[in-house]
């Protein structure tokens, strides 16, 4: 048993490793340096806000507390596509740490995964100062962020370690990727409300993990209420089914890896 | 066609952003000169090397040449096509094979299309590299990557030819192969600039070399004269270092408590003390001891090391003389050895005496003594021993050839 | 594989590393379909098969061959990187690798911050980092470049902070590939100098290069790889003949004759007496000068590597006639300890000065075995000294 927790202990620290990695290589030779890590997401949410939030917005409700409805989705969303893109590079992006050192493939789509953790740290800044400035407050249900944290974590990485190993063979993948998630953003309810949608595609939104997600978000934040749990199931499932197909993809394509990089 | 450059001078500026963190520091890389006045001229039918240590501005020079970066300063006159041989290493496509790199290779040297296939095929035939050449060059080893930039070249016929250390990496098939194809292309009668860490190769493909030192042109002249000249220097700082290290070492190696070396002295075959020693002369050496406590029998041991640290000859007094030594407090012993025909080198050298009971030291003392031989070896890598006393060359007689 | 059980083998023999009928092959990419590589169907290449050999504690062992022999996939392979797709390897602890051209994690990054990227990726504690950083600095002698991006470092100063990097901490085994034939005189010097001292502490190793003499000076074993196969695992020099044996040279001028021989036999003189040697070469085209240099030079092997040129006779002869000359050459009362040594017979232009190193050779056969027999004092167990003189000694009491 104690040999499972040493063992768990250095693959944690290898992840954490190569992510402190990510950053510090992703930005060096640039003016800011560091500062990027954050200002580009805020940047990033902040046109998606002014756009669907003041621009486009609909009549009627407060923008404000618009804007806060809209961050508790895009922000999440952001994060998750951000994640997907970096993990299906991580494989061909590190293939000199690859090809010359002794780490493990699977490491790297993880890692990168967190990629998107600064669009969650700068969600969770902006809606503590609109909570603060819209009058709404914190309540208990905001307790639910302990899942909805590290949830979408988990279905990146799933879906990470399945597109990454391909993406290897398979470079164009990347591209369809691309245009996949745009369509993903489009066809899930995070920028208008579900009853948006055409009504072939309603029942459909209960199986879509994306709108899971973002759901925990707006219970917790914005909603104030119990996240639903047939909601997080179905979420679960497609975790467990993405963790499942990426390790199998890994284990079979594993030993390929160095001869298509 | 020639080359001919005057007062060609580069400098590195920095970023104003450097300029306020380390700001104007003679040295620094805020302000920094890869070249500074160099003037010459080669002409056609030269082979011309050029040597210098890491950062002397060869690479820099070449660029310049190649028309990659331009001078700071000085006017640089280049008739004739210049063809660097490691222009291909840097721009190949890694995802592409060989084959496809050659042939792209090819048709950007202007090779028409007809022509192109029969043309690749020459190259790929020089290559040499089996079944690798179908293969994405990002699975070749550097040596092959050599390969393929060196053979390149078989496109265009260069007018002037910079080989960039390309020749020190690679198996040696492709050594010989190479060395054939750049004698063939120097016999053309083009120029040729090639830039080296081996003299050896300076001295077998070039009549003429430059030797640069931090920028500037330092010496210039045959390739033999110059590459000799270089390995000195090269040679004069790496014995001054040593020697220092020596000197200290010998500072610090003295001991002895209860047994003292009071007196270590190197002297010439007739006994006066001059330290320099001539060839085939012999060495004395003279050394006093002195005991305070009573060991018993020790034994003398004696060593002489050369400056780079190789042990030239031990000896031991109880081998040599069967006897052992029997020290008593308060009395003084003399000990004179004589090694006949000193045979070293030109160098400093050091004699170091020990004395030992059953493998434990007791006391220790060394002392520096040079050699002077006017047969003298000075270049690198010279031999330790001169031996030529030593050696007859005989020739024998064949009956055909009589 | 039973890892556990066999490691503890390795360590009783003395090894630090073991391979045993090691095999590696890459998958054809190119050629597969993502079904077939899901399938485990797609083709295979062969590039090693079948590799057995051994590294013991404090042996450096070379690797030789052709370009494409698949010398730095077997480096990779010991180091972990690729996974051996037949066969079994041992090794006792993690080696330290320095692959050709290096590995630059952040191109953009200056010499120091490659240094601290390196350390850090291999979870080495931050005080320690700081303090390899600073030695690092001090062995490079590259000045205030150690400050600047590493894309404006000349390839002499990337294989320096390579080096450097690769050999900075203490390991038990390094794996270095092809690293030690850039960069100027001078910093090979420092880099064998650091090289020998971590052998002579113990490290083991194994090294690819292409520089013959590289090889004799830090390796007494090598392997010849040719093809993916082991051609020949033995004593290093031996190993060179082999390889060099491969590579004709067509239309000398003046050629050796019987290399091959001379390569393969073993010469031996008693200590202190004469030494015979018999050769014998063809002139083909008469040089201009109508004279001829002869040297003929006995180097040997230091315990942890280098080698020391001992001796170097020249003669001058005269080549007027085309056809084939006999010589003999004699050495006489050698002062040589007993031992292993190596000798060139070199035949070269007169150098200019009359001494100096050839500018042109002509023909040379190298590492040919000398072996002087004879009794060895055990005071030269420790230290072997180069020669034996007759020391007189004289002890006066007073």
């Amino acid at each position: 048993m104690s040999n499972l927790k040493g063992v768990a202990q250095r693959e944690l620290a290898q992840v954490l490793n190569l992510w402190k990695l990510n950053y510090r290589t992703r930005f060096t030779g640039t003016r800011i340096g560091r500062t990027w890590v954050v200002l580009s997401p805020m940047l990033q949410m902040g046109v998606y806000i002014f756009a669907f939030g003041f621009v486009f917005a609909g009549s009627g409700a407060d923008p404000l507390e618009h804007v806060l409805w809209l961050i508790c989705g895009y922000g999440p969303w952001q994060a998750i596509s951000e994640g997907i893109m970096s993990a299906a590079n991580s494989l061909v992006a590190n293939k000199a740490i690859l090809k010359n050192f002794n780490v493990r493939s699977h490491y790297f789509p993880i890692a990168a995964s967190m990629m998107g953790l600064p669009s969650i740290c700068v969600v969770l800044v902006f809606s503590a100062v609109l909570l603060a400035a819209t009058g709404r407050g914190v309540s208990f249900y905001i307790l639910w962020l302990l899942l909805a944290v590290p949830l979408p974590f988990l279905l990146i990485m799933g879906i990470g370690l399945c597109v990454s190993a391909v993406v290897v063979f398979v470079r164009d993948m990347v591209q369809v990727l691309s245009v996949l998630l745009m369509t993903t953003m489009f066809f899930t309810p995070i920028l208008y409300y579900p009853e948006r949608l055409p009504a072939l595609l309603q029942p459909l939104v209960m199986l879509n993990p994306f709108y899971q997600i973002v759901q925990i978000y707006r219970c917790s934040l914005y909603y104030q209420k119990n996240a639903d749990l047939l909601g997080m199931l179905i979420l679960l499932v497609w975790i467990c089914l993405f963790w499942l197909m990426g390790l199998r993809l890994f284990r079979k394509l594993r030993g390929s890896f160095e001869s298509a990089l | 066609m020639y080359i001919e450059c005057k007062g060609l001078s580069k400098r590195y500026f920095a970023s104003p952003i450097e300029y306020l963190k380390l700001g104007r520091q003679e040295g620094s890389c805020a302000d920094f000169w890869a070249l500074k006045d160099i003037s010459f001229r080669i002409e056609e039918g030269e082979r011309v090397g050029i040597i210098g240590r890491n950062g002397a501005g060869k690479s820099t020079l070449l660029n310049i040449l190649s028309g990659y970066s331009h001078a700071t300063e000085g006017e640089l006159a280049v008739t004739g096509k210049v063809t660097p041989v490691m222009e291909i290493g840097s721009s190949i496509n890694q995802e592409e094979t060989g084959r496809e790199n050659i042939r792209t290779a090819g048709r950007l040297s202007g090779i028409q299309e007809n022509q192109l296939a029969e043309r690749v095929q020459e190259v790929i035939d020089f290559v040499d590299l089996g079944e690798y050449i179908d293969q994405p060059m990002k699975i070749y080893s550097s040596g092959m990557i050599a390969k393929v930039s060196f053979a390149c070249v078989l496109f265009t016929m260069p007018e002037i030819l910079v080989i960039d250390e390309v020749l020190g990496v690679g198996d040696a098939a492709f050594k010989a192969k190479s060395e054939a194809k750049t004698r063939e292309l120097c016999e053309k009668g083009k120029i040729l600039l090639m830039v080296s860490h081996s003299m050896a190769t300076i001295r077998k493909y070039t009549d003429r070399c430059i030797w640069l030192d931090k920028g500037r042109i330092r010496m210039d002249g045959s390739s033999a004269k110059v590459t000799e000249a270089f390995e000195l220097s090269v040679k004069k700082e790496q014995e001054s270092q040593l020697l220092t290290q020596m000197e200290k070492a010998i500072e610090n190696s003295i001991f002895g408590e209860q047994v003292r070396i009071n007196q270590l002295q190197v002297l010439q075959e007739d006994g006066t003390f001059g330290a320099e020693i001539h060839i085939h002369q012999a060495i004395r050496v003279k050394a006093e001891i002195q005991s305070e406590a009573s060991l018993g029998q020790v034994d003398l041991q004696i060593s002489c090391y050369s400056l780079r640290g190789y042990l030239l000859f031990a000896s031991s007094y109880h081998k040599s003389t069967g006897q052992w030594l029997v020290l008593e407090p308060g009395r003084t012993a003399m000990l004179e050895t004589r090694i006949e025909d000193c045979n070293f080198n030109t160098g400093t050298y050091q004699i170091s005496l020990m004395i030992c009971q059953k493998d434990t030291p007791f006391a220790k003392r060394a002392a520096l003594f040079r050699v002077v031989n006017d047969q003298y070896y000075n270049y690198l890598d010279c031999p330790q021993v001169y031996y030529h006393n030593h050696a007859k060359l005989k020739k024998l007689h064949r009956e055909e050839n009589v | 594989m039973n890892q556990k059980a066999d490691l503890s083998l390795t360590a009783q023999q003395g090894a630090v590393l073991q391979a045993v009928q090691l095999s590696k092959s890459f998958t054809d990419v190119r050629h597969a379909t993502l079904r077939q590589l899901l399938g485990g169907q797609a083709r295979q290449i062969e590039v090693l098969r079948e590799l057995t050999f051994q590294v013991k504690k404090g042996e450096l062992l070379g690797v030789i061959g052709h370009n494409g022999a698949g010398k730095s996939t077997l480096l990779r392979l010991l180091a972990g990187v690729y996974k051996p797709t037949g066969g079994t390897l041992q090794v006792l602890s993690p080696p330290s690798t320095l692959f050709e051209m290096g590995v630059f994690l952040d191109a953009n990054a200056t010499g120091r911050k490659y240094c601290q990227d390196y350390f850090e990726f291999l979870q080495v504690p931050k005080a320690k980092i700081r303090r390899l950083t600073e030695e690092i600095e001090d062995f490079i002698e590259i000045g205030p470049f150690f400050e600047k991006s590493v894309r404006e470092y000349s390839s002499g100063m990337k294989a320096r902070l390579l080096f450097a990097v690769a050999t900075a901490r203490k390991a038990d085994i390094f794996l270095i590939d092809e690293a030690l034939v850039v960069g100027d005189e001078y910093f090979q010097g420092k880099a064998w100098k650091r090289l020998f001292h971590l052998l002579s502490h113990g490290a083991s190793g194994v090294i690819v290069t292409h520089d013959m003499d590289s090889v004799v000076k830090l390796c007494e074993n090598s392997l010849y790889l040719k093809d993916g196969r082991i051609t020949y695992c033995g004593k290093s020099y031996q190993a060179i003949n082999e390889y060099l044996g491969l590579v004709a040279q067509k239309d000398q001028q003046i050629c050796l004759l019987n290399k091959k021989e001379m390569g393969e036999r073993v010469y031996s003189c008693t200590k202190g007496g004469n030494f015979t040697f018999d050769f014998s070469f063809r002139v083909d085209d008469i040089p201009l000068s109508r004279i001829m240099t002869i040297a003929f030079s006995i180097e040997s092997r230091q315990k942890h590597g280098g080698i020391v040129h001992i001796c170097k006779v020249d003669n001058n002869v005269s080549t007027a006639y085309k056809g084939v000359y006999d010589y003999q050459l004699t050495l006489e009362n050698t002062e040589l300890t007993s031992g292993e040594y190596f000798c060139t017979l070199t035949l070269g232009d007169p150098p200019e000065n009359g001494e100096g190193p050839f500018v042109k050779i002509y023909d040379e056969k190298r590492w040919i075995r000398l072996d002087v027999t004879g009794e060895m004092p055990a005071m030269f167990e420790q230290e072997k000294p180069l020669l034996e003189k007759q020391v007189k000694w004289s002890v006066v009491c007073i």
